[in-house]
């Protein structure tokens, strides 16, 4: 299985080559750089939510638009793009036309609302909290590539 | 002339200026400049007037603010430069520029919290750390300790530079006057090292203060050692037992005298030739590490003995393969500075010196043992060796490798101590130490060395009252030194003041001695308190400063008090239990440490500063570094050490998980103490205790998780499960109570009776609230400030028009992108007066809307002005709704 890891940093990609060698891993340090490298062959795409150490202008969204959400203020705007960038990523992905089914490393099981509404409008997508070990995340990637999501 | 010649004038004159890198209306950059000339001609008032204007025209362009507060800073009008600077608290220029003013004004408060803020906008630059680690030095200097090594550790930081001379000297004084030598001294060597790295000038002002505290801490570091030297002579049985274990050694039968002698120093703690035995025989049985802690024990005890620094010497050469010749050098010489030192040391310490790289040193001391020994049959192989290197090596000068010179005064005080405390064999001359003690305090009055020295003298020759005076003089030169304070305390009790001698022995405990520690958690032992003397145990044992002379004394109370807690816990003596139950029980709600919820409750504005703490542990410690934990043991069980190696790099060192996660505890304790709550989330916290308890069970791990041994897998899945599952969910719903707020009909109609009452004036308020009521991120507190002063704004504003002037509606909308939702607030009102989000934005607007405004914004919302049909407008608040999960889900 071919797994792209989305994140900023390295944790999620050198403790998964780690620990499940049997999978390919490869990693994207942006949702810019995962769009480059989509076209690819991937079985699955691992998510991260939060990316607090992407370069600015590799965030994706607008940084104007999201300012007027906080009274102009484009600090709490950059924050929030920060925070909530796993979620800009998946838009960006679907919206250039890829169905790889997608795992984001996030906790919604405390807003399980907002998790039915992104899994209804993104299709083939899961999710796991940022404390699950190795072994959740590959049966959890079998079970998300085997059903398509 | 035309009329429009002026403006045109004007307009050229605007053009030919500088150009100002912001779009601002050519007005505006007129008056800008005006403004700058004025302060370049030195005019401040003037210029102050014209920043001031362009403040208000261009409220979104703080390099005005920056400018106003500075030319009022310059006018000594500080209040106003702080609340000019205190109008944009989100642009990080001007909260530089606050914090530094804060800083200069010595509100320390203040500026670490605009650095702090700071350090949140600008998370990618060094230099805030440098700045938050000065602010904090005269409130905190442990934590500013922390924050400066910090800064040391980023990538690209630069220390030689105003600000980190100035916080690195600042956080070094506050160390020595706050009695924390040993981080003090750490800082001072980090920074000079840390310079030298940078290529400061050796004479550079700054490097010269921290060299003379340097020298002085080292200086203080051999007083304090000798003063505490507290060697107890063996009694009869006791020597028959050493005896016996040294003939078991001499036989070889190491093991045995190793355990013979265990027992000895747990009898005779205070024993050096019983700790300087254990080292051999721990040697003997090849366990370097004891026999390292031993030696080092035995010296302490008696530092005059020159045995005991060139045992260690041996036994750093011998047992630790080359690899710490430097530090046995040194352990070598400090044993040829004290009296009866064997010479064939001279020898030891050249071979030391010269496998360690320092040639010039090994030839002194070579040459130095060929002159104190010439018939010793290594004679000829030391100036064989002063041959060789004599070859390739420069004369040495006379003085290398021997003593430092010593001035008059500090031979005077060295003359003292040998008379004072001369090694074994040698007589006690009390009356020729004090002399020479009087001439070192004729020439240095201060020398608190001398004083203390002088202190012990006059006590031992009887005379405690000049004993006394002396202690005292001592420490209102350096207070906040432990076991001075100790000493003074007990001179006190010998003449009968028991107050003074109470008020020293806290004040000694206060300040580390352990001695005093004990005193006290005796006494309240004794008086069934517990609960203190648990946690003063507790408290001297996280100290680190409990030494091996404490040890024994100290593990008997613990064994008693843990004895009577469990008996009054198992119901033994019931009896007992009822009379003392009610005082324990009162004096440990009275004195026990608070949890963070108490500084939540107290202090509503430090939450989203608390949340974004909790995140992080969760998110960068929990999630990113220990998640594997199970995996890791796995593996190891699997036969496979190397995931242990790997997860033990990224937990241990100063960037590590465990570091970061007691960063943020340190952090929110110190958040806590700078708002006057006590917090201590190791004792009393029921979320972060497990959580360090678990954590520090993960630090004692790290050895045998290193080394992949199979013995660390049931533990580590242990750790594993108190990090990854309580703790992890702990963290999550204490995040969640921290920040979710119900919006419903009672919250509004508080705000709205307030409001009512206030104007008394007696209508309804027109609530248009939706079924499925939404819950918001905010604080209690500012939800009803928030409320309060929209709906007086649109009530005052609606005055005359009919009822229901004033109306709420809420509503919910969703993110496309994001999936979030939030949460709408449209306060309905039938003004006629103008209002637009400009004005709000831009702050023309009253104090308790501008309050409102500044509410909003830090709370992650907006705050628009809208039409609204069927009434005149609204002001619209926009909010992030929460999900909200019941804990038993």
């Amino acid at each position: 299985m071919n797994v792209l890891v989305v994140e900023d940093g390295y944790e999620h990609s050198e403790a998964l080559r780690k620990f499940l060698p049997d999978i390919q891993w490869d990693r994207a340090g942006s949702g810019v750089d995962a769009l480059a490298r989509l076209p690819g062959t991937w079985d699955a795409v691992f998510l991260d939510m939060r990316f607090d150490r992407a370069p600015e202008a590799e965030l994706l969204g607008d940084l104007a638009e999201v300012a007027d959400r906080f009274n102009g203020d484009p600090v709490l705007a950059r924050r929030h793009l920060e925070d909530h960038q796993g979620t800009y990523v998946l838009h960006a992905i679907r919206a250039a036309g890829h169905r790889v089914p997608i795992l984001m490393s996030y906790d919604f099981d405390g807003e399980p609302r907002r998790w039915d509404r992104l899994a209804a409008r993104y299709g083939a997508v899961d999710y796991l909290p940022g404390n699950a070990g190795p072994a959740e995340v590959a049966a959890r990637l079998a079970r998300l590539t085997r059903s398509g999501g | 002339m035309t009329p429009f010649l002026p403006a045109l004038i004007w307009l050229a004159v605007a053009q030919a200026q500088e150009p100002i890198d912001a779009p601002l209306p050519v007005v505006t950059q007129r008056i800008y400049q005006e403004g700058r000339s004025l302060e370049a001609r030195g005019d401040h008032a003037a210029a102050a007037v014209r920043y001031r204007a362009v403040a208000e025209m261009e409220p979104g362009w703080t390099q005005a603010l920056v400018d106003l507060g500075r030319v009022l800073e310059a006018e000594d009008r500080f209040d106003e430069a702080i609340a000019t600077y205190e109008r944009a608290p989100y642009d990080a220029d001007v909260l530089e520029a606050l914090g530094r003013l804060a800083l200069r004004l010595g509100d320390t408060r203040r500026a670490v919290e605009a650095f702090h803020r700071f350090r949140d906008l600008e998370s990618g630059l060094p230099r805030y750390l440098v700045l938050e680690a000065h602010a904090l030095a005269a409130v905190d200097p442990l934590a500013a300790r922390s924050v400066l090594f910090e800064f040391l550790d980023r990538p690209g930081a630069t220390l030689a530079t105003e600000d980190g001379l100035a916080a690195a000297t600042a956080i070094a004084v506050a160390l020595h006057q706050a009695g924390e030598d040993e981080a003090c001294r750490e800082v001072v060597d980090r920074t000079r090292a840390r310079l030298d790295e940078e290529g400061q000038p050796a004479d550079d002002p700054a490097r010269a203060q921290l060299a003379e505290l340097a020298d002085r801490f080292a200086v203080e570091d051999e007083a304090l050692r000798l003063a505490r030297a507290e060697d107890a002579p063996l009694d009869g049985a006791e020597r028959r037992r050493l005896a016996e274990a040294r003939a078991l050694l001499r036989e070889g039968r190491s093991s045995e005298a190793r355990e013979l002698l265990e027992r000895l120093v747990a009898d005779a703690p205070r024993s050096a030739v019983a700790w300087g035995a254990l080292a051999d025989a721990a040697e003997a049985t090849g366990d370097v590490e004891r026999a390292y802690r031993a030696a080092t024990t035995a010296e302490r005890l008696d530092p005059l003995d020159p045995v005991h620094p060139a045992r260690l010497g041996d036994l750093l050469v011998d047992g630790f393969a080359g690899r710490y010749d430097a530090e046995a050098a040194t352990a070598y010489a400090r044993a040829l500075a004290r009296p009866g030192a064997p010479s064939d040391l001279w020898f030891r310490r050249g071979l030391a010196e010269l496998s360690s790289d320092q040639p010039g040193a090994a030839v002194a001391s070579l040459r130095r043992f060929v002159a104190v020994a010439p018939d010793d049959r290594r004679a000829d192989q030391a100036r064989a060796l002063i041959d060789g290197l004599g070859r390739t090596l420069p004369e040495p000068t006379p003085e290398a490798g021997g003593k430092p010179a010593l001035d008059d005064t500090e031979l005077g005080y060295w003359v003292a101590v040998v008379l004072a405390r001369p090694p074994r064999g040698s007589p006690v001359d009390l009356d020729r130490a004090l002399v020479a003690l009087d001439a070192v305090l004729a020439a240095e009055p201060d020398d608190t060395r001398a004083l203390d020295l002088a202190a012990d003298v006059r006590s031992r020759r009887g005379e405690a009252d000049a004993a006394i005076a002396l202690l005292e003089r001592s420490l209102a030169i350096a207070p906040g030194r432990g076991p001075v304070l100790a000493r003074l305390g007990d001179l006190y009790g010998n003449v009968g003041r028991a107050e003074d001698a109470e008020a020293m022995l806290l004040s000694a405990a206060e300040h580390g001695d352990p001695g005093a520690s004990l005193t006290l958690a005796e006494r309240d032992l004794a008086a069934w308190r517990l609960w203190e003397a648990a946690r003063r145990l507790d408290a001297l044992d996280a100290s680190g400063r409990l030494d091996p002379a404490h040890e024994g004394r100290f593990a008997e109370l613990r064994a008693a008090t843990n004895r009577r807690t469990g008996w009054l816990a198992g119901g033994g003596v019931v009896g007992v239990g009822l009379v003392a139950a009610v005082p324990i029980a009162r004096v440990a709600r009275r004195r026990l440490a608070a949890p963070l919820e108490r500084l939540l409750d107290a202090h509503p504005t430090v939450w989203p500063e608390v949340a974004r703490v909790l995140s992080a542990v969760r998110h960068e410690v929990l999630k990113h570094h220990c998640s594997t934990l199970d995996a890791v043991a796995d593996a190891i069980e699997g036969g496979d050490p190397e995931p242990g190696r790997w997860a033990a790099g990224r937990l241990e060192g100063p960037g590590g998980a465990i570091a970061r996660f007691r960063d943020a505890v340190r952090g929110l304790e110190r958040l806590a103490r700078l708002h006057g709550v006590r917090v201590d989330l190791r004792l009393a916290d029921p979320v972060f205790g497990p959580l360090i308890a678990a954590m520090d069970r993960l630090e004692g791990l790290l050895p045998d998780l290193r080394r992949g041994a199979t013995r660390v897998v049931g533990p580590l899945r242990g750790v594993s499960e108190s990090l990854n599952g309580p703790g992890y969910q702990a963290l999550g719903h204490l995040l969640q109570r921290l920040c979710l707020q119900p919006l419903d009909a009672e919250v509004i109609g508080d705000s709205w009776r307030k409001v009512t009452s206030e104007a008394r004036v007696d209508q309804d308020l027109d609530l248009d609230l939706p079924d499925d009521l939404p819950r918001l991120r905010i604080y209690r507190g500012e939800l009803d400030d928030v409320l309060t002063n929209l709906l007086r704004n649109a009530l005052e504003a609606s005055a005359g028009e009919p009822a229901p002037n004033v109306g709420v509606r809420v509503s919910t909308e969703e993110d496309p992108i994001t999936g979030l939702e939030r949460v709408e607030i449209r306060v309905r009102d039938r003004a006629r007066k103008r209002l637009s989000t400009a004005m709000i934005r831009s702050r023309s607007i009253g104090r308790g809307l501008g309050l409102a405004v500044d509410l909003v914004t830090r709370n992650g919302g907006s705050i628009h002005v809208e039409d609204e049909p069927g009434w005149s407008k609204a002001v619209v608040v926009r909010l992030p709704r929460a999900e909200f999960q019941e804990e038993a889900s």
